[in-house]
């Protein structure tokens, strides 16, 4: 986040496919595998989370 | 870190409940997307639903708010609004909202917690809000000058502790005719007015039981009722009182005064256009519905307001007469 081309490439991804893809690509640059399936899971959980702020 | 785009959107309690514990701030990504929804959770709703937030979420203590303070103070706010609640507080903040020179934030949760939070002492809480206020209170889309904040309606239980926080920001408290309020939470309840949601219930000054076992008018009497009490204790020399039937005009004539704000014919004339509008919903036209709630008076509600809302109106009321002002 520190990385102001990384948040505008990242924040700039108008779709989660587009978001999906790009995040996938950056991570093998820099040597982290990641999959669409891992990706959804977190935005699952985060949608998740969200809807669950209203529970305490 | 720089938090430019970032802003903060819960409060979080690592511990045994508010107040307790360690606290921690979730962020979401705005970028520089001004405040135009009429409530802060609604602009957060939809901002959730980007890409970018879907997939990344940010929690950093709280002590990162006060980093942010010091890197990048916020503008200082030009005024608060408090109300009743149905009173004409989002037209308001709504006319305000439309001149791209204002920030407005309306309702924003964690801001609104974190001053009702009563388990915080209260010299953290001053310094947590003014931390609170200054993120909120950055420059959106560079151009900004003036910065308002509306309050959710039982912040106003709050007011001493936000203005120990901010002794010298003008503030108002909206209010309106006792019956129409009471019809319109009838009608649709807020969840201030639904018993133990936001509200405090120890704030009624009654035993659980009794609380337990009111009617709904009642209950959202005597919750607006305290409400109006606590803007009347807490009239100062930076308060003032305006009444529903003071709308639209007051919002460029009492209340930008209040708020050392003159507005051009230019804005002026943007703001009128809000006023066309419902507030809550700016795609439908604005119709009075004065009259309407009047006719869906019953009497528990007549009697509710009678004992619990219109002492506390009459006397603002009285204090508004006081003021002298036009």
């Amino acid at each position: 986040m520190e990385d102001s081309g990384l948040m505008r490439a990242l924040t700039s991804a108008e779709t989660e496919a587009e978001l999906f893809t790009l995040v996938i690509a950056l991570g093998r640059e820099r040597g982290i595998e990641l999959t669409v399936a891992h990706l959804e899971e977190i935005a699952r959980a985060n949608r998740r989370a969200w809807f669950e702020r209203w529970l305490f | 870190m720089r938090r430019d785009g970032w802003v903060p959107i819960r409060l979080v309690w690592k511990g045994s409940g508010v107040g307790e514990g360690e606290a921690f701030v979730d962020w979401c990504w705005l970028g520089g997307e001004r405040f135009i929804d009429p409530f802060f959770d609604g602009a957060i709703e939809i901002a959730q639903r980007r890409p970018f937030n879907r997939l990344f979420t940010h929690r950093t203590p709280i002590a990162e708010l006060g980093w942010w303070y010091a890197a990048s103070p916020g503008m200082a706010p030009a005024g608060f609004i408090f109300h009743m609640s149905r009173c004409g507080s989002t037209l308001v903040s709504q006319m305000l909202a439309a001149l791209p020179e204002n920030v407005v934030i309306s309702e924003a949760g964690p801001m609104d917690r974190l001053a009702r939070a009563e388990s915080i002492p209260e010299a953290a809480k001053a310094e947590w809000l003014r931390w609170m206020v200054s993120a909120l209170g950055q420059k959106r889309s560079g151009g900004e000058t003036r910065y308002f904040i509306k309050f959710d309606s039982p912040t106003v239980l709050a007011l001493p502790s936000i203005r120990r926080a901010f002794p010298s920001v003008p503030w108002i408290f909206l209010y309106r005719n006792p019956e129409e309020v009471l019809v319109s939470h009838l009608r649709q309840p807020a969840p201030a007015m639904c018993a133990g949601m936001i509200t405090d219930v120890s704030a009624l000054g009654a035993p659980l039981d009794e609380v337990v076992s009111m009617s709904q008018e009642e209950y959202a009497a005597r919750v607006i009722g305290r409400i109006c009490e606590s803007a009347a204790l807490g009239m100062d020399e930076c308060g003032m009182l305006v009444n529903y039937t003071e709308l639209p005009e007051a919002a460029w004539g009492n209340i930008a005064r209040r708020f050392g704000v003159e507005f051009s014919p230019d804005e002026i004339a943007q703001m009128q256009v809000v006023a066309l509008h419902d507030a809550k919903r700016p795609r439908q036209k604005f119709e009075a519905d004065g009259e309407s709630k009047r006719l869906e008076v019953s009497e528990a509600v007549r009697a509710a307001a009678a004992r619990w809302i219109s002492p506390h109106f009459d006397e603002l009321e009285r204090l508004r007469a006081a003021a002298g002002i036009p």
